[in-house]
């Protein structure tokens, strides 16, 4: 009996650092957290916690597109990270996300905005990244085009700017 | 053709109303969503304003608390702080929130928030270069203090939900579909005008047409009073005046003219009068006056009138009348169709005989006619109740009337509300039954059940008639039939006649009976001359009135003075029945 016990004990032992190794699949990041994810998610870099630095968040792969939108004048340039690959990198594909501002304002979001309605988390406007002044450092934007399936109500209360935190329900 | 273009106008409108209805109705929700679109953006703008002062203490208590030195206050702190106020003034100048403030208070307070931003950035570069203990502090808490905030403040009022919200911004979001909804109700109007003008429209050429179709009954009855009276006078003269020649040149030679010569006659009569009757019917013309008949005179007066045609044609009428009954009808009507009923069976039957027969029973009086006749095929009893239809066309064509007596037979006894009934086979004859409700008995003098030919000789008869014509021939007529006839043809002559009767017979009763036109004067008619004649003779004389008057309502008003009325033309047989059955009850 003592033997199993301590076959049990060692096997965990040896264990445990794979176990860790395998859900600490993202890479840490270098610079200064820009965003930082929580919740029901696969993929961490931290215990329970995907941290992202600019310079993880650019490698994810960045997208450029001119909209309007309801909060600024005339057609604009941004540039960001598409929420689908943010999602795929954290390994999430349905839920909701509850996006925390600098602000402290709160919203709602639908996963599903992110992979199909091209909900897209901005960097940069016009060349220039986001300042805090300018609604940054990241802003969940979605493409106003005749693509766009979403009511103009229930983009304006989802596009949430000074993006701080997203926890996934 | 028209019926069509006009029901394809009606659906024209319907289609553009239910099209103008979708539109109001699409519009009216559409309003509705950008009013309520309108509220949120609205809300979205307080909200906003509301943040911005928030942000702004939260912006003076982090450089505060930085600048005096306070260790959960960094610089990064102050910054974020920093980064969000100005976020908010963004918020506010930008995009749909500018747009929906600008038209407040004629920009007054969109101006208000570019002052306080423009204040706020002469702040900006010493606060993003604040330091510990920096001598700046009291100069920014200041402003910050007491002109940011309560201009913040001012804003913050001027916008808040319920002040001019509804007037100004208001009419600029929901400007189209309030455009799209006052065309809708405006078309929605017009169709509507449209609409009821047709129907007024129509209206009125429908009660025109009504006013003209009254107005050609009217003028067609009166035509028909007209034609019936001048085409009667002549005929009662010819026919008088026939009889007269006949009994004074009775010869084997001139026997058969006279004959075809009265036939035709008879024939003219019959045609004019169901041609008439007929003409009545179709313009509604005929009043009915129901009242208490005694049967066995009307049967009576039938088998005087047509026993002579059938003896004509060896046919062998007959009448079976056990009873004296009393019946609810038109007597003039109910005239008209026995005689009708009679006229079809002695015309369409060849040999054997004719049946005129009462039955009655506890509440109901049947009057039939029965004939020996060829008889009427299912088929065509379906078809014989119509006008102008004739079934035996190889008959000779003087026997041939206009095919209308059925016809008349049938809308009379409509009228009437008696029922008709024919029951027939070809080759066994057919009977046409009348079916009359029982009245009450009314007491006249009782009439005679036997015919018996009373002579007329010894009879005085006053006649008083305008027309020499008809009074020669009533003259004539009745001289040969041994009566004394005095003429008058006004009330004067009357007047005259009737004191020399009363001065040579005072006292005699008997075979005294006056006869008189009634058109006779505008000031007087027959019944007055009548009238007149009794008073000189202190005594009830037995007269008739003789007119071509056909007016329903006018024969009646006669009948009502006591007098017996008798239409035009009246055949000598008939006219001589008459007297006979005057004088009798007298």
């Amino acid at each position: 009996m003592p033997k199993l016990a301590q076959a049990l004990l060692l096997s965990t032992l040896f264990l445990l650092p794979v176990m860790s190794a395998s859900a600490d699949t993202l890479k840490a990041p270098t610079g200064k957290i820009l965003l930082t994810i929580t919740g029901k998610i696969k993929n961490t870099n931290a215990p329970g916690v995907a941290n992202f630095d600019r310079e993880m968040l650019e490698e994810l792969g960045m997208v450029s597109f001119d909209t309007e939108t309801y909060w600024t004048n005339g057609i604009q340039k941004f540039e960001g990270i598409p929420g689908k690959l943010l999602m795929e990198a954290v390994g999430v594909t349905e839920g909701k996300l509850q996006i925390q501002a600098l602000d402290k304002y709160k919203a709602k979001v639908p996963v599903d905005d992110l992979i199909n309605h091209r909900a897209t988390l901005m960097l940069k406007n016009m060349g220039e990244y986001l300042t805090v002044a300018k609604k940054g450092p990241l802003w969940l934007i979605y493409p106003l085009d005749d693509e766009q399936k979403l009511l103009k109500k229930q983009i304006n209360s989802r596009s949430v700017w000074q993006i701080k935190s997203i926890e996934v329900l | 053709m028209t019926q069509t273009r006009g029901r394809i106008k009606y659906f024209i409108i319907f289609i553009a109303f239910v099209f103008m209805c979708g539109v109001l109705v699409n519009a009216y929700l559409r309003n509705i969503d950008d009013d309520t679109e309108y509220t949120r953006r609205v809300r979205h703008v307080v909200v906003n304003a509301y943040e911005l002062e928030l942000k702004m203490l939260e912006l003076q208590s982090a450089y505060n608390n930085f600048v005096l030195g306070h260790p959960s206050f960094s610089k990064d702190k102050l910054d974020l702080a920093h980064g969000i106020a100005i976020s908010k003034y963004d918020t506010l100048l930008l995009g749909d929130t500018y747009k929906i403030i600008h038209p407040l208070k004629e920009g007054e307070v969109i101006g208000l928030i570019q002052n306080n931003f423009e204040t706020f950035q002469a702040l900006e570069s010493d606060i993003s270069n604040a330091q510990l203990n920096d001598k700046n502090l009291v100069r920014i808490n200041d402003t910050i203090e007491n002109k940011l905030i309560p201009n913040i403040q001012e804003f913050v009022k001027a916008i808040r939900i319920g002040t001019n919200w509804k007037s100004v911004a208001w009419e600029t979001a929901t400007k189209e579909s309030r455009r799209i909804m006052q065309f809708a109700m405006i078309g929605i109007l017009v169709i509507s005008m449209a609409l009821l003008s047709l129907l007024i429209f129509q209206f009125r050429a429908t009660r025109e047409a009504l006013i003209q179709a009254e107005q050609a009954k009217v003028a067609k009855a009166k035509f028909l009073t007209v034609a019936g009276h001048d085409l009667r006078q002549p005929l009662q003269a010819s026919s008088l005046l026939l009889s007269t020649l006949q009994a004074q040149s009775q010869s084997t030679e001139n026997e058969r003219l006279f004959k075809g010569i009265h036939h035709s006659l008879d024939s003219i009569t019959e045609l004019l009068n169901g041609m008439l009757d007929i003409s009545r019917l179709d313009a509604d013309l005929l009043t009915v006056n129901k009242e208490s008949i005694p049967v066995t005179p009307l049967v009576n007066k039938m088998m005087d009138r047509y026993e002579e045609q059938a003896r004509k044609k060896n046919l062998n009428l007959s009448l079976v009348n056990p009873n004296d009954s009393f019946i609810s009808s038109d007597e003039l009507l109910l005239e008209r169709v026995i005689s009708n009923l009679l006229s079809n069976a002695i015309r369409y039957t060849h040999k054997g005989d004719i049946r005129l027969i009462v039955d009655s029973s506890k509440d109901k009086v049947l009057i039939s006619i029965h004939d020996s006749g060829s008889g009427i095929s299912e088929e065509d009893q379906k078809v014989i109740f119509k006008e102008f239809i004739q079934l035996d066309n190889s008959m000779n064509d003087s026997q041939k009337g206009l095919g209308l007596g059925l016809s008349i037979v049938k809308r009379l006894c409509k009228l009437l509300d008696h029922e008709l009934a024919l029951t027939s086979k070809v080759g066994r004859g057919s009977q046409f039954k009348i079916s009359l409700p029982k009245a009450a008995p009314i007491p006249l003098g009782l009439p005679n059940k036997t015919r018996d030919q009373w002579s007329l000789n010894g009879v005085t008869i006053i006649v008083v008639e305008d027309n020499e014509d008809i009074s020669i021939s009533f003259n004539l007529l009745l001289t040969t039939w041994g009566c004394t006839v005095l003429t008058a043809s006004d009330m004067e002559q009357a007047t005259t006649i009737a004191i020399q009767l009363k001065k040579a017979h005072s006292n005699d009763n008997n075979d005294l009976l006056i006869i008189s036109d009634y058109h006779l004067h505008q000031d007087y008619n027959g019944c007055d001359v009548i009238e007149n004649i009794q008073k000189i003779m202190t005594r009830k004389i037995p007269a008739m009135v003789i007119t071509a008057e056909t007016d329903p309502q006018r024969l009646e008003e006669i009948r009502l003075t006591g007098n017996s009325v008798f239409r035009k033309p009246l055949k000598p047989a008939t006219l001589r029945v008459v007297i006979q059955r005057l004088l009798r009850q007298a």
